[in-house]
């Protein structure tokens, strides 16, 4: 039986390898990627999947999924405008993801499937400062809430809840990881200006999840909130699938910079 | 109208280096292949971003805009031009 080991979030701003690159050791945001970092390799987990939404790198408005699984052998970093970091790639792992797909289908949850992708920052950030060996296998879920409408939250708090479950279930003995990429407060090219972010609503998120309370974030995350947090901020949909995969365990580590937040549970005794 | 025809001119500029290439460079040329009508070729050339959240093209996807200098904007004018109104729910 595999088990959940570990999970951990944190944003995936495009720019912060190049700023960290610039200013090591100067920044906090790398200072807390590298709390994460310490979490995840004392869980030492051989596969992470990873929640995020896709940047429309491998989907546009032709066809964009509510929700996709990557069933893919390996995949590689794409060029992307204003990212600039080194040109990775990463295993997928195809037996897992292949079950995982049909698990959900089983259990309702109509997920795409994508057996090609590209890897974007909002994989490859993270990754960069959590795992720079990219040596773990990946099995990438995308959201499609960049173009919206976007599944609920609680749908996606279901959805998590359905991954715990096929985790447990599944024959091999995988230690898996789970990963939440994304702000939680973010505007990017609208009206407000990228510094801004709705501090309350960061405190909120913040507040219940170091209380446990990820139903109570997933109530709370409705569209309309989510769109007033910023163009983006439904990037938070990422955290609460993660959410609902954890039974309730409290974080191990939570801190934020601005509208974003990293965090990690150390998940070693099943907690 | 549906900016469907926008969405995908914003979205090759940044996926596509070529049609970026043609669209910094003959704009007019570059806009025949998409379906835009008369009203969305104009606010395009006009660098009318607020009109163009007014109709509910994807703010992300507009970012391309000033980011590869496209119909002449910059950061500042698109700062300047979209206004302050409250974000829209994309279409």
């Amino acid at each position: 039986m595999a088990k959940i080991v570990t999970a951990f979030g944190t944003l995936h701003t495009p720019f912060l390898p190049e700023q960290v690159s610039n200013a090591p050791g100067q920044l906090k945001p790398e200072a807390m990627a590298n709390e994460v970092r310490e979490h995840l390799e004392k869980a030492k987990p051989d596969v992470i999947i990873v929640f995020t939404s896709d940047h429309f790198v491998n989907f546009f408005y032709n066809h964009f999924p509510a929700f996709c699984v990557g069933v893919i052998d390996e995949a590689e970093t794409t060029p992307e405008t204003g990212c600039n970091m080194p040109h990775y790639s990463l295993s997928g792992h195809r037996k897992m993801a292949a079950a995982l797909h049909r698990a959900a289908l089983r259990s309702n949850f109509d997920l795409a499937t994508a057996q090609e992708v590209k890897l974007e920052h909002t994989i490859m950030v993270p990754l960069h400062f959590i795992t720079p060996d990219m040596n773990i296998p990946i099995i990438p879920i995308y959201n499609g809430c960049l173009a919206p409408p976007a599944p609920s939250a609680r749908r996606c708090y279901s959805l998590g809840r359905m991954i715990r479950r096929f985790i447990e279930d599944w024959d091999g003995d995988e230690r898996v990881a789970l990963m939440a990429g994304g702000s939680v407060s973010l505007e990017v090219g609208g009206p407000r200006d990228t510094t801004w972010f709705d501090e309350p609503w960061v405190e909120t998120v913040k507040g219940l999840m170091s209380k446990g309370d990820y139903q109570g974030v997933a109530r709370r995350a409705t569209e309309q909130k989510m769109l007033a947090a910023g163009n983006v901020a439904h990037e938070l949909l990422n955290w609460t699938t993660v959410f609902g995969a954890l039974d309730g365990a409290l974080p191990d580590y939570l801190d934020s910079q601005r509208g974003s937040v990293f965090a990690a549970w150390d998940l070693e005794d099943g907690r | 109208m549906s900016v469907y025809a926008i969405h995908k001119l914003l979205w090759l500029s940044e996926e596509d280096p070529e049609f970026r290439a043609r669209l910094q460079s003959d704009p007019d040329e570059a806009m025949k292949g998409l379906a835009l009508t008369v009203e969305e070729v104009q606010a395009l050339k006009n660098g009318d971003v607020h009109t163009l959240h007014q109709w509910g093209v994807s703010n992300f996807l507009m970012r391309v805009m000033p980011m590869h200098g496209l119909f002449g904007m910059t950061n500042e004018t698109y700062r300047e031009r979209i206004g302050k109104e409250s974000p829209r729910l994309q279409v």
